[in-house]
């Protein structure tokens, strides 16, 4: 458009830049908003991005190779017949098949042709058979009641090309090769075999021009040994070995129901020199197991166990029934020790019944298959009619076994009903595994999230006798039946997250109720990832909580005072004082509360409960006092003067609080006559009768459970319960303690109540006498105060004695405050981040308040005012209404921040994620643990996706306050816009 | 305290005056509190590093029989270690002196536990990873995956474990099981007279526990050694280093800790464990002969194609850990020195010679 200058109108060009201006503001904001929104979205698309893999499941499993073996004898209805295992090197070039008849076979995968094999000696015959794939370790029980034990492992190593045999290349021209045992005794010397250990075959593989790797299976078999010297001469009928660590565990059952556990301990000196081993054979108590009725013992419930399960940890000894009985051995856990434990000899305690457990309903069949998963804490059960069960043992306070564990049932698949478990293989990294069925199937499964990661038709009507997953978790292995076998290249994803995990309640191995458990995941040894984010979520809002009880009430109020009551001179300083809050690092806040508040709660928790109720309180007396002063003088106390004077009220009010915080601990938190008596010994033992039936068989009882059980008026003392008798000389009171009583060790809970509710019993008692005595506020300036003082102190103490009654009333209930709101007190703890991270948000909240409150029409309070309303009754019920969106969305904003905030809470509130409502123990924010895990968590594992999904979770959860917020607070704006 | 200092900062900011200032002085008041809080958090446990016992001289170790290290011509680049909080010390110390012998030469030691180890070295972000535990199976496997080999562990020291208490704890031994019972799940919260305490003033007190991070080593190590891989309770207070944990103990009679026995201090003792029914102390002549059960190495892990040399500079470095100096540093740090053929083990393990 061409501009046509009119002398008229000079403004006109002018006017075209502010038009041009207004236009390019208005697509500059128009692209800043729309590029807010759209990085706002990126990033919660982003997070998305990177959690969702964890939900989907395994890659599709692509078949590598297929080949046929001889057949293996089919373990069909007749006798019980060992089990086969197959096993495969990490780089899946061979694997070996452990036959029922404990031979061993190296197949090379590639062309199924045999590389090797290894046979009992004549004469040897093999009645049952045990191979843990993550050790290796073989156990052979023979027919003759002895066992040979030993290994069968891999062995790889890269070799150069250069300076090797040249038979050696030639026959590695191939992609692998497989060589004999007689090649290679020829060829090499094979490093790291050590005595008795035997190389029966292996691959070579060319993995680049200049390199070979040598993948050698290796047969360590020793020679046989007797199970029980007792010239009995019965076929071992089941049999385990295990090693973990330094220790080999071996447990083995004979047909006679003899049973022999037998532990090995090897002491490496890590100075050099040969390793010490030291063979424990531990005493073994067998109990036949009881039936139901007899009728089923005569339907041919065999006598002898079917299988015998030796727990990782060597604790427990399981003994599996072909009905799906199990019984439960375990050493009876040592008597109380202490100075005695050293004299002792070093006789181990024997197994002996810990309780007896029918895993399988009836309609399920017997016991199809059994076996233990990664880590052998879960017993994998299959019926031969539909049901696939883990059970693991887990520590259970009210168990009735002597050792307080019990075996629980921690997961439940169902299989199809008429396709039961034939075979069991388990990975070597994780706890999941690949159950065979009779109908030739495969299912990959996790055991904690219980995922199904695949499902294959392996093989047509041939049951899969044994299957394996690679070690390196990127394939499975079946062998049918029939001899065939089939190798599949698979990738399992995160087969160890669910969402079910994620927000559930999970029953862990070692757990008998299932729970919200995050741990964070370690590296070493063989733990289940526990990754319930519910824990950090509540410790988010507990921590959010907690900073706003603290930082609302006193950012709100210091907003209302500097607004309309302060001198505008005043206001200039204390407003961007109370800003420069907020510059403080939370960094630096954080160190604060651990480093110096941290000590100082410790030493001074009375005093600082008792001032968060004193200060208050103070600050109203103070007020009352300054009633009755006469008016000259309060007068001429204003500006900074009158702030002084408060400064004096409120250090009198902490001065008070630490003054009587002694008396308080001492008057509540002192150990009864009846603990004191206890304590002096004078007790007599309570019939076991008349024990709480809860109470159970036990040696040591945890601080809670005694003291549910001294609520009833009852004690624990050396593995009894006793009960107080009055002694002939009373012992004398002891100082109070508020750690020990809120470690559950003495006082009644009626104490904690009636301090926890006077404060509230009092305010209730206030209101209702002002309200009372609504009307009746004439009078001189000194007698109003007098009255003041009156009301506050019959508040109080009626407040007290409603606290005490209803504190009474609730001990007699059954309730304990530290069950719920109280317990034992940790150094960094929630209260600690209240005070600090109610710190870090006050000046938000403070400043946002108090500019709402500003921006109130003075109008608005000039009429109030000249209506007759005091300045205090115009700031609450006329200002504090009309800016209420302004103080809501300073909260809401203060809020956001304390759910995000980071530094404080990693540093002050110990980082242990539980959920517990106790001010005084610590936790864990979704924040904190991004932060604590992020650093070491390998990229693209399931751990790193876990943190970007807490991620996920703190971006919803703060998108749904902050848009709840907005709606209530447009809501209550429309309200008030009349203003 | 934080209160004080800020209203002490606004005094400042007061007689000051103007805006400007008031910020410098607030940032100046925070800084100083930073700087102090610094020191707090990263001094105690180096004081502690200065009294060990166990850091005795190292006159009669195996250290004595390795060669002093000598400089070669050549050498020059830049190193990286990120891993075990454990052997930090250690490293740093290495680190120095192989300075000493290379000016050119920039290293640069950081503390990530021994998790952070395995990624490092993954990513390349560092030539040398410290670890207080071997590799994990999953990390090693991540470590083929990228590079076709698997990494070179070399056992640099051995440590004890120790599991400490307060000094003025009646307690002198424990045995693992109740080791397992105390810190594991398997057992329930304890007080002091359950592991045989009669002193009334600890008996009925319940047991505090300091325990090291998740991602630390020695956590993984006591938990699979010590209490036979259960879960530790939550009521174990996880302490960011080694140090940490002494530092715990020593301030809180009530509790018990495992760390590194070369953190301990003059403030804590280390209980004997009860082996078969002997109680055996934490010493160098225990962890040699293997009866110490939470005796263990510690590695370096380093990227190494078995096919290739070692490049001069991470080589020498290498040879520098299994010279005299090297070894001396180690016992310095509390830890007890390889014997001699351990040392030529590992340097045959990543293809140098050893000249002894």
């Amino acid at each position: 458009m061409p501009a046509v200058p009119t002398p008229k109108t000079p403004r006109r060009p002018s006017l075209k830049r502010v038009k041009l201006a207004d236009a390019s503001a208005r697509w500059l904001i128009t692209v800043g908003g729309l590029g807010v929104i759209a990085a706002v979205l990126g990033i919660c698309v982003y997070l998305f991005y990177v959690a969702l893999p964890m939900f989907k499941g395994g890659s599709r499993p692509e078949q590598i190779s297929t080949g046929a073996v001889a057949p293996l004898v089919s373990a069909g209805a007749g006798a019980p017949q060992p089990e086969t295992f197959v096993a495969i090197d990490e780089y899946r070039t061979s694997f070996v098949i452990l036959r029922p008849d404990a031979s061993i076979e190296l197949v090379h995968s590639a062309s199924g042709k045999p590389a090797g094999s290894w046979r009992l000696r004549e004469g040897e015959s093999a009645a049952a058979t045990s191979f843990d794939p993550a050790s290796g370790l073989y156990g052979i029980g023979l027919a003759d009641g002895r066992v040979r034990l030993g290994r069968v492992r891999f062995q790889s190593d890269l070799v150069e090309t250069t300076g090797l045999d040249a038979r050696v290349l030639a026959l590695a021209v191939d992609a692998s090769t497989t060589i004999s045992a007689d090649e290679l005794a020829s060829l090499a010397t094979i490093p790291g075999t050590g005595p008795g250990a035997q190389p029966i075959g292996g691959v070579y593989e060319r993995i680049s021009p200049t390199q070979i790797r040598r993948t050698l299976a290796v047969v360590e078999m020793r020679e046989p040994t007797v199970l029980i010297d007792d010239a009995v001469s019965s076929a071992v009928i089941a049999i385990d070995h295990r090693k973990r660590g330094d220790r080999d565990f071996l447990a083995a059952v004979r047909a006679d129901s003899a049973v022999a556990v037998r532990e090995v301990r090897t002491t490496r000196p890590l100075g050099g020199g040969p390793p010490r081993v030291r063979l424990v054979s531990v005493p073994f108590e067998f109990s036949p197991p009881e039936r139901a009725s007899a009728n089923e013992a005569s339907a041919g419930a065999s006598a002898a166990p079917a299988k015998i399960f030796i727990t990782g940890d060597g604790r427990h000894v399981l003994l599996l029934w072909s009905d799906g009985t199990i019984q439960r051995y375990a050493p009876k856990p040592d008597a109380p020790t202490g100075d005695a434990a050293a004299t002792t000899n070093a006789a181990e305690p024997g197994f002996e019944l810990m309780e007896s457990l029918s895993t399988l309903e009836p309609e399920a069949g017997g016991v199809s298959h059994a076996g233990m998963i990664w880590g052998a804490q879960t017993l994998l059960i299959a019926g031969t009619r539909s049901v696939l069960a883990g059970y693991a043992v887990g520590r259970d306070a009210e168990s009735g076994a002597a050792d307080g564990q019990r075996l629980v049932r921690t997961r439940l698949f169902r299989e199809s009903a008429d396709a039961p478990v034939s075979s069991l293989g388990i990975s070597l990294r994780d706890r999941t595994f690949v159950a065979g069925d009779s109908r030739g199937g495969l299912e990959v499964r996790n055991l904690t999230s219980q995922k199904v990661v695949s499902r294959i038709a392996a093989f047509e009507n041939s049951p899969v006798i044994a299957a394996t997953l690679t070690p390196k978790l990127d394939g499975v292995l079946a062998l049918a039946a029939d001899g065939r076998f089939r190798l599949w290249d698979m990738s399992i994803g995160h087969s160890d997250v669910s969402l079910a995990m994620l927000f559930g309640r999970t029953k862990f191995e070692g757990m008998v109720a299932p729970g919200f458990v995050y741990q964070s995941s370690a590296g070493e040894g063989t733990p289940e990832p526990k990754i319930s984010l519910i824990p950090l979520i509540f410790g988010t809002l507990k921590g959010t909580v907690a900073a706003m009880l603290f930082a609302v009430p006193l950012a709100v109020l210091a907003a209302i005072y500097t607004s309309e009551f302060m001198r505008p001179r005043m206001r200039r300083v204390v407003k961007p004082a109370i800003e420069m809050m907020a510059s403080l690092p939370s960094v630096v806040l954080g160190f604060v509360a651990a480093i110096v508040l941290a000590p100082v709660l410790q030493q001074n928790l009375v005093s600082v409960i008792v001032a968060l109720f004193a200060l208050p309180l103070g600050a109203l007396v103070g007020a009352a006092l300054w009633q009755m002063f006469p008016e000259r003088i309060t007068r001429r106390l204003s500006g900074g003067k009158l702030l002084i004077t408060v400064g004096v009220v409120i250090t009198l009010g902490a001065g008070a609080a630490a003054t009587i915080a002694p008396s308080i601990e001492r008057v509540l938190f002192s150990p009864t006559l009846n603990d004191r008596l206890v304590a002096a010994g004078s007790i007599e033992p309570v019939p076991g009768d008349q024990w709480p039936r809860w109470v159970g068989v036990r040696e040591s009882m945890s601080p809670d459970v005694e003291r549910r059980l001294r609520a009833e008026g009852l004690y624990f003392r050396d593995g009894q319960v006793v009960k107080p008798v009055p002694a002939a000389v009373t012992p004398p009171p002891q100082p109070g303690d508020l750690r020990r009583w809120l470690d559950g060790v003495h006082g009644t809970a009626r104490a904690g109540w009636t301090l926890i509710l006077w404060p509230f019993a009092a305010a209730l008692a206030w209101l209702v006498i002002a309200r009372l005595r609504s009307n009746a506020n004439e009078g001189s300036r000194l007698r109003s105060g007098a009255i003041e003082l009156v009301i506050y102190a019959v508040a109080v103490a009626v407040g007290l004695v409603i606290a005490a009654i209803a504190g009474a009333a609730l001990q007699h209930a059954g309730f304990d405050p530290r069950d719920s709101i109280l317990g034992p007190f940790s150094l960094r703890n929630t209260l600690l981040v209240g005070f600090i991270m109610g710190f870090a948000i006050i000046p938000i909240i403070y400043t946002i308040s108090e500019d709402a409150m500003r921006s109130v029409p003075e109008t608005l309070r000039t009429a109030s005012i000249g209506a007759g309303a005091t300045p205090w009754q115009t700031a609450v019920r006329v200002v504090l209404p009309a800016a209420g969106s302004g103080v809501f969305s300073a909260c809401m904003i203060g809020l956001g921040r304390a759910v995000g905030e980071t530094m404080i809470v990693l540093m002050a509130s110990g980082g242990t994620p539980e959920i517990s409502a106790n001010i005084f123990s610590g936790f864990r924010s979704l924040a904190a643990n991004i932060a604590t895990e992020l650093p070491d968590s390998a990229q693209g594992s399931s751990q790193y996706r876990v943190l970007f999904l807490c991620g996920l979770t703190l971006f919803v959860m703060t998108f749904v306050i902050n848009t709840t917020a907005e709606v209530i607070r447009q809501r209550y704006r429309r309200k008030t816009a009349s203003l | 305290m934080a209160v004080r200092t800020l209203s002490l900062a606004q005094k400042t900011c007061r007689t000051t005056g103007r805006n400007g200032s008031r910020w410098q002085a607030l940032l100046a008041a925070a800084a100083c509190l930073f700087a102090a809080n610094v020191t707090a958090f990263g001094d105690s446990p180096e004081k502690g590093q200065k009294t060990p016992p166990a850091a005795k001289a190292p006159e009669g170790s195996a250290a004595q029989l390795l060669p002093v290290y000598a400089a070669v011509p050549g050498v020059s680049g830049n190193l990286k270690s990120i891993g075990s909080n454990t052997l930090n010390q250690v490293m740093a110390h290495w680190a120095e002196g192989f300075k000493g012998f290379y000016p050119s030469v920039t290293i640069e030691v950081e503390d990530k536990g021994s998790k952070g180890a395995p990624p490092a070295l993954i990513e390349g972000q560092a030539q040398f990873g410290p670890m207080s535990r071997e590799m994990t199976p999953k990390e090693t496997d991540a470590f083929e995956k990228k590079f076709g080999y698997k990494p070179t562990g070399l056992r640099v020291a051995i440590d004890c474990i120790a599991i400490f208490v307060h000094k003025d704890n009646p307690v002198t031994e424990l045995t693992l099981a109740q080791a397992e019972r105390i810190f594991s799940v398997a057992g329930p919260d304890m007080t002091w007279d359950q592991v045989g305490v009669k002193d009334p003033a600890f008996a009925g007190r319940p047991i505090t526990l300091y325990g090291r991070a998740s991602n630390s080593g020695t956590y993984d190590y006591f938990k699979e050694h010590a209490i036979g891989g259960k879960d530790y309770k939550k009521t174990v207070r996880e302490q960011p280093g080694s140090g940490g944990v002494v530092q715990a103990v020593s301030a809180d009679r009530y509790a018990m800790g495992y760390s590194g026995l070369g953190y301990k201090t003059a403030d804590v003792k280390a209980v004997k464990i009860v082996v078969d029914g002997s109680p055996i102390e934490a010493s160098k002549a225990n962890a040699l002969s293997g009866d110490y059960p939470l005796a263990r190495f510690v590695y370096v892990y380093m990227n190494h194609n078995p096919g290739k040399a070692l490049d001069p500079l991470r080589a020498e470095f290498v040879r520098m850990i299994y010279s005299r100096q090297g070894q001396e540093a180690v016992v310095k740090d509390g830890f007890v020195a390889l014997p001699i053929e351990i040392a030529r083990e590992e340097l045959t393990k990543v293809g140098l010679k050893p000249a002894f």
